[in-house]
């Protein structure tokens, strides 16, 4: 019965936000609510009065019942669904009408609320991992939120509106003050507090969080690696897969002890071959298209992923890879007796990966090679008479984008311990450029973010796995039209020249400092 | 010969049935400002395309000092050390004030993919020289309060000065100039003139303008080129050219009307 007000207030809402002023707003709600009532209203009466179940097996006498709450006559149930209407309206406009301020911090909460609602059964298990006994009794019962719980979650989401900006004025105010040798240190506590925070994660969050994470790194792998190409050089590469796949196949074929063994080299050992292989295609396949641009750019390249393919398909490359048998028996990463095992290992290989391609992405974002692919994406013929080997740069983007892409295949590879060809669909190009998209093209966080977002949400809401595509279509018309640089999008790269030299009283080893930018 | 800088020779570029420059001949020396005028659609913009390599002249020869350029890729004449600007703007709309200047030394620089990857002592030493150079210059242009705005975001004046000093980052030999005051308001012209002179001055550059503004033509030049449909009608000192009938005629004359 609560189910049905919540459509309304929603309605309310949404017309109240479009409205240019607050007392059209009034009105508005007041002629959607009445149009809310009947509508429905007819639309109760006429499946009560005419049976259209052969077309919509839903409009049962069910669900009659349940629209009318349970009133026997339709009309009686239609009193009451006027009055639970207006009240869901006012509702609505109420959330309208008071400062954003507020209606955020409402959001908020009841986001919180719902999240933990729907994710109880992750958030139990989570608690049981870290804690002994059942404390997910404490907030659960039965699979569903206590309501004294929901109401400690929100009054928390309030404490924490209030908090927030309080705290970040004073580390704001207190931080530039600092003298450098501190704020160093500072930071570097921070970031230590943060890796290490990561180091204990698959272990606070058990076995099915940490495979969602070991998951969620691949992908931010590859959409590190793909923003180099779309995000920094704007070469619009649709066959992205490709490089994943050869990272893969080549951990597959060169690690596997099954039909398809070779060689059972060590995976460490083949790491960098796989890596070194994907650049080597990336390259490869960038000499045919580097003259393309815009649109005979995508397509080309989204050819390529179709043809690695139906090459892992091919029955003439069948006894080297498997064909559509695929390659099993491929072993677990392992040093020396230590086998990474389960996703909480698995998850600390792909956590390492992850912070050198964050590194190294990092350095080339800021580099005069970055400013190079930068200048390509704003204005290729301009690029090109300063100076610049556009048909190099421009490889080059495609071949070190590779290079992330090789990795992610290739710890994917080792980590499943099978590959089939049908793993390496266009789907998973797409995937990663719409983590691009919505993460915000060329920004290092926007990828973390999106790759979160995109892979990781999906992930926990396995209920609506079905929806995933509907969620990616409508964020990247949302993020199209509300926010065109993505979720985090990309910042001004700033330089500061060093205002003094150091005292040269050190060693130089000890003169590193942090990035240049 | 040996003090010549750039010399053309012929030159003739074919679009179609159009010559767009019809067997153009001129020599610029060192140190000097020669200025190129002529009404619209005569070919001065594309005789500058063909010179920086964008277009593959159809016959004809360009030298830069001893070296023939003809029809090299426009990153290898401007690594030759040829600079130019555009009639109409193109920045690096996208970046900031600082960066299109770094990016304009593009031809200076030694960083390669690898020394930006393992951020090598030699790579961020370069790169703090480009930005500190990048700033010099754009305090040259008195542009260096925006360095670190968005390039797209300044006054049209402003963006225009950032083509300047982009070219001028990569301290060229030859810097081409195409219509540098093209769309600007009397004060913000002025300020231009104003530049080209220090630029002159100050920085010795040698300059190949497009410039529809007489009196600053003839102020400015050492030696002017007159082009009509393509064809070179007139070449000589300011003082020549004043007083050639046939310039009059197809060029002062009319745009003295209106
Ligand atoms: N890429 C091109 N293709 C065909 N015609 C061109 C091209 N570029 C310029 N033209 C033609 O060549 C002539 C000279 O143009 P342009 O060099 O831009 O003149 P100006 O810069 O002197 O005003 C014009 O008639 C123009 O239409
Ligand atoms: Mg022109």
């Amino acid at each position: 019965m609560v189910v049905l007000p919540r459509p309304l207030a929603g309605r309310g809402l949404l017309l109240l936000q479009q409205a240019p002023n607050r007392r059209v707003g009034w009105m508005r709600v007041l002629a959607a609510c009445l149009a809310g009532i009947a509508a429905t209203g007819l639309f109760i009466l006429f499946i009560d009065a005419v049976s259209i179940r052969h077309m919509f097996t839903h409009a049962s006498p069910a669900l009659v019942a349940y629209m009318t709450m349970g009133q026997e006559a339709p009309a009686a149930g239609l009193g009451l669904f006027a009055v639970a209407a207006l009240a869901a309206g006012a509702v609505g406009a109420g959330l309208a009408l008071m400062p954003a301020y507020w209606r955020n911090t409402i959001f908020m909460a009841v986001l919180l609320v719902v999240g933990m609602a729907l994710l109880s059964e992750l958030i139990s298990q989570v608690l049981r991992q870290i804690l002994n006994g059942r404390p997910d009794r404490l907030l659960f019962s039965q699979g569903a939120l206590r309501p004294a719980v929901a109401a400690i979650a929100a009054a928390a989401v309030f404490a924490w509106r209030g908090l927030v900006p309080r705290i970040r004025l004073r580390v704001r105010d207190r931080l530039p003050q600092l003298e450098p040798e501190r704020q160093r240190q500072v930071s570097l506590a921070v970031r230590g507090a943060g890796v290490l925070l990561l180091l204990v994660l698959p272990w606070l969050v058990g076995s099915y969080l940490s495979e969602v994470l070991a998951n969620v790194g691949l992908y931010l792998l590859m959409a590190l690696g793909l923003n180099i190409a779309v995000g920094l050089a704007g070469l619009f590469d649709l066959g992205y897969v490709t490089n994943f796949a050869v990272g893969a196949y080549l951990m597959g074929v060169l690690t596997n002890s099954g039909p398809q063994a070779t060689g059972e080299f060590n995976f460490w050992l083949v790491l960098p071959v796989s890596i070194l292989a994907a650049m080597f295609t990336g390259l490869l396949l960038a000499l045919p298209v580097i003259r393309m641009r815009g649109d005979y750019l995508a397509i080309a390249t989204m050819g390529f992923g179709e043809i690695i393919r139906l090459l892992a398909l091919s029955d003439w490359l069948s006894p080297l890879i498997g064909g559509s048998q695929g390659i099993l028996f491929i072993p677990k990463p392992n040093i020396g007796a230590f086998t990474f095992q389960t996703p909480q290992h698995l998850f600390y290989i792909i956590l390492a990966a992850s912070l050198v391609m964050l590194v190294v992405i990092n350095r080339l974002d800021l580099s005069l090679t970055g400013r190079r692919w930068m200048a390509i994406r704003d204005d290729e013929t301009v690029a090109n008479a300063i100076g610049i080997d556009t048909t190099w740069i421009k490889t080059l983007a495609f071949t070190l984008s590779a290079a992330s892409g090789g990795l992610a295949g290739a710890i994917f590879a080792s980590k499943l311990g099978t590959i089939f060809p049908h793993s390496f669909s266009l789907l998973i190009s797409m995937n990663v450029l719409c983590i691009i998209i919505v993460g915000g093209m060329g920004s290092i966080r926007g990828m973390v973010l999106g790759t979160l977002v995109l892979i990781g949400v999906p992930e926990l809401l396995r209920e609506f796995a079905e929806f995933r595509f509907l969620l990616y279509g409508i964020l990247l018309m949302a993020v199209a039209i509300y926010r065109p640089g993505g979720l985090m999008p990309a910042r001004a790269r700033h330089y500061r020249t060093e205002p003094a030299p150091q005292p040269a009283g050190g060693t130089p080893a000890t003169s590193s400092s942090a990035a240049s930018g | 010969m040996s003090e010549s800088l750039l010399s053309v020779s012929g030159l003739t570029m074919q679009f179609g049935g159009l010559r767009a420059v019809d067997n153009v001949d001129f020599r610029q020396d060192t140190g000097t400002i020669v200025s190129i005028i002529g009404p619209n659609g005569a070919g001065k913009t594309t005789l500058f395309n063909c010179i920086s390599g964008f277009y593959e002249p159809t016959e004809g020869e360009i030298h830069l000092e001893e070296r023939r350029i003809t029809g090299l890729p426009p990153n290898k004449i401007a690594r030759a050390g040829i600079a130019r600007t555009y009639q109409n703007i193109r920045l690096f709309r996208n970046m900031t004030v600082l960066e299109n200047v770094m990016l304009g030394q593009e031809r200076l620089l030694r960083t390669t993919w690898l020394g930006s990857i393992f951020g090598t002592r030699a790579a961020r030493r370069e790169t703090e020289e480009v930005v500190e150079r990048s700033h010099a210059i754009l305090a040259f242009v008195d542009l260096d309060a925006t360095a670190d705005r968005q390039a797209d975001e300044l006054p049209y004046g402003d963006q225009r000065r950032l083509e300047i000093a982009r070219a001028l980052a990569s301290e060229p030999r030859l810097m081409m100039l195409d219509e540098p005051t093209a769309g600007m308001n009397p004060s913000e012209t002025a300020d231009t003139e104003r530049l080209l002179q220090r630029l002159r001055d100050e920085r010795n550059v040698s300059l190949l303008l497009i410039e529809h503004d007489m009196r600053f033509v003839m102020g400015i030049s050492d030696h002017i080129m007159v082009l009509n449909y393509g064809r070179t009608i007139a070449s000589g000192t300011p003082q020549e050219i004043r007083t050639n009938p046939e310039v009059i005629e197809a060029y002062l004359g009319s745009s003295a009307q209106d």
